[in-house]
């Protein structure tokens, strides 16, 4: 086996000497570009960095001017071929923690909660990933956005129990694929007085709410995985 | 298609590399505390490096659809591998053991309650984390271990409070079933002495697995009025060292509604002291990507390819530069673990159609071997010492453009 060189000098530094390496790497920080990518109608970035929800999106935020970040409430729409799935953002992570957490409904009904997009999306192999976002800034009255929600998984927990309790009354099975849209329907009906639903049918699939006109990609956060 | 399905169950149901034929009689390695495993998506390897050196051999390779950090279990000659998913039921997940000996693998199931997160060895057996919530009254039942994470108590329909919660589960491995479930919601954690310091939603505990009582080290920012927590995100990387937590801001560091950082720098080192996070020192860079910490140093590396060491002790920083910084250009640092004698760190590469690599760099930084290429994706590094190192995972950085796509 071939062994490596050492050629390096050691440097040493200590505490309070690193101004000049501040200033240079101030100057050295960068955006990442994406590539304009059209599909299905809808125009999204597909981002460099592929593989990772933990990536923040540098692009603009058309509305705030500012780098658009995951926020609660905003939704993933995952495919891998064969079917497709849906799951929103919690960004409630406090300071311990290390990023947003997934939260979808599995095909039983019951809600998860994973604290890594990355091993989510490979155990469920999806292949496909979009994010989405819905601007209910612009679809709440002055009243309504004074006392508008903020995302929070007690609320999507109590989405699902209206959701069973629902079909428990009517004895109606829910389709398995339509379990992880369903929630994120309910849960925004729940949260925000938002229908999701593109037709307004009883069922939700996940296409269903990942076509709905008021529901908005966000910039850099579509991608394919390997 | 079908084909291709075909050929890959046929891989994974051989799963076992060629090297098992000629070792079948003993264990394939010569010194545990020379083996480490890298593993992640696909595939787990066993490799071995030689005594003093970081030249080091493939002992075996399986075949696997999504390990959660596996690691060698030396005396009873298996290897450890709890799973988040299998391909034809993603709902499943469950801890998987290897036999070397013989090659069999078997599987033991945890339904669909999801496994997630890094393993814990605690007392002959892994406490691993799940992903399905859980619902209690707290009024009613309260948390096992005494603590009520901040932000974690909710209103249902009828006015009642109730506390949801993704619980821990425990694997015997002389059993070799789930025994216990305890109703603690675990981020990274790590055991020492009997103590289990870890992140629990929201705050840093010290829960004492003996007499069930939990310290709150740190917990964030409550509003006194109203008693509500404080929403204050805050991408870091961390580690435990010798019970002490430490945490690492970079550039993508940022903790309020407009994507800023407050109340810290973001090229900087801190530890948490009596309830607050105290600044250590500057870091030279702003690209911190992974932390671990071991034998009172701090080993910080950047996106650049610099390994910044800090002496606990001395408060010396050395900046070093990775091997091979120049030659692996779109490759980014995905997992780093030890040996006694070495770093084993692993590169993944952002190019789907390129494998990822692991080059081991002696613990002196006078040596390195070639780059080995491993078919490999979100990779664990696990040894005899740490089962992986950190959940530093969490935050990575953009693509450099230099390193894009052509």
């Amino acid at each position: 086996m071939k062994l490596y060189q050492f050629s390096f000098n050691n440097r040493i530094y200590r505490q309070g000497t690193f101004c000049a390496a501040f200033l240079a790497v101030a100057l050295i920080v960068g955006c990442v570009s994406g590539r304009q990518e059209t599909s299905n109608g809808e125009s999204f970035i597909v981002s460099n960095v592929q593989n990772t929800l933990n990536y923040i999106p540098q692009d603009i935020d058309a509305k705030t001017s500012s780098a658009r970040q995951w926020r609660g409430g905003d939704i993933i729409y995952v495919a891998n071929g064969y079917i497709d799935h849906m799951a929103m953002i919690d960004d409630s992570a406090f300071v311990a923690d290390n990023g947003p957490d997934i939260i979808d409904s599995n095909r039983n009904g019951v809600i998860r909660r994973y604290n890594n997009f990355d091993k989510w999306a490979d155990h469920g192999g999806w292949a496909i990933v979009e994010g989405y976002y819905v601007p209910r800034e612009e679809k709440t009255d002055s009243v309504a956005q004074s006392t508008i929600n903020t995302f929070n998984i007690g609320d999507v927990y109590n989405a699902q129990a209206e959701i069973n309790a629902v079909l428990n009354r009517y004895k109606r099975n829910s389709p398995p694929n339509t379990h992880s849209s369903q929630l994120v329907r309910q849960a925004y009906k729940h949260l925000y007085n938002i229908d999701l639903d593109v037709d307004g049918g009883w069922w939700s699939w996940p296409k269903d709410i990942r076509q709905n006109p008021n529901v908005k990609a966000i910039p850099g956060a579509s991608f394919v995985r390997s | 298609m079908v084909l291709f399905w075909s050929i890959f169950l046929s891989a994974c149901g051989s799963g076992y590399d060629q090297n098992q034929s000629e070792n079948s009689s003993s264990s394939l390695f010569s010194q545990c505390e020379n083996t480490f495993i890298v593993s992640g998506s696909r595939k787990i390897y066993l490799f071995e490096h030689q005594s003093e050196s970081v030249e080091f051999d493939q002992l075996a390779v399986f075949n696997d659809w999504a390990p959660l950090s596996a690691f060698l279990d030396c005396a009873n000659n298996r290897i450890i591998a709890p799973y988040g998913a299998r391909k034809d039921n993603r709902n499943n997940s469950g801890v998987m053991i290897v036999d070397l000996k013989s090659g069999i693998k078997t599987e033991y199931p945890l339904d669909t309650k999801g496994i997630q997160g890094i393993p814990v060895k605690y007392d002959n057996g892994i406490l691993l984390s799940t992903t399905l919530l859980n619902q209690t009254k707290p009024s009613k039942i309260p948390p096992a271990y005494g603590y009520l994470p901040p932000g974690e108590r909710y209103m249902d329909a009828r006015g009642g409070d109730y506390r949801l919660f993704a619980s821990t589960v425990f694997f015997d491995l002389s059993r070799l079933q789930f025994t216990r479930e305890l109703d603690l919601d675990l981020g990274y954690s790590v055991i020492q002495d009997d103590i289990l310091y870890a992140k629990q939603r929201g705050a840093i505990t010290a829960i004492n697995l003996q007499s069930k009582t939990t310290d709150v080290l740190y917990q964030s920012t409550v509003n006194s009025t109203t008693g509500e927590v404080k929403n204050n995100p805050l991408n870091h990387l961390s580690v435990f060292l010798d019970a002490e937590y430490y945490m690492v801001l970079n550039r993508q560091s940022q903790n309020n509604s407009r994507g800023q950082l407050e109340g810290f720098e973001d090229s900087a080192l801190y530890k948490l002291e009596k309830g607050s996070m105290v600044k250590v020192t500057n870091l030279p860079y702003d690209d911190a990507v992974y932390l671990l910490g071991l034998d009172s140093k701090l080993y910080i590396f950047t996106d650049s390819f610099k390994i910044i060491e800090y002496d606990l002790n001395t408060k010396k920083v050395v900046e070093r530069e990775l091997p091979y910084s120049k030659e692996i250009v779109g490759y980014s640092i995905e997992s780093v673990g030890y040996t006694h004698q070495n770093f084993i760190v692993a590169l993944d590469n952002q190019r789907t159609d390129i494998s990822s690599k692991v080059i081991l760099i002696s613990r002196d930084f006078s040596q390195a071997s070639a780059p080995q290429v491993v078919d490999l994706r979100l990779i664990s590094v696990t040894s005899n010492l740490a089962i992986d190192t950190s959940d530093s995972r969490g935050v990575q950085l953009p693509v450099h453009q230099s390193s894009s796509l052509n």
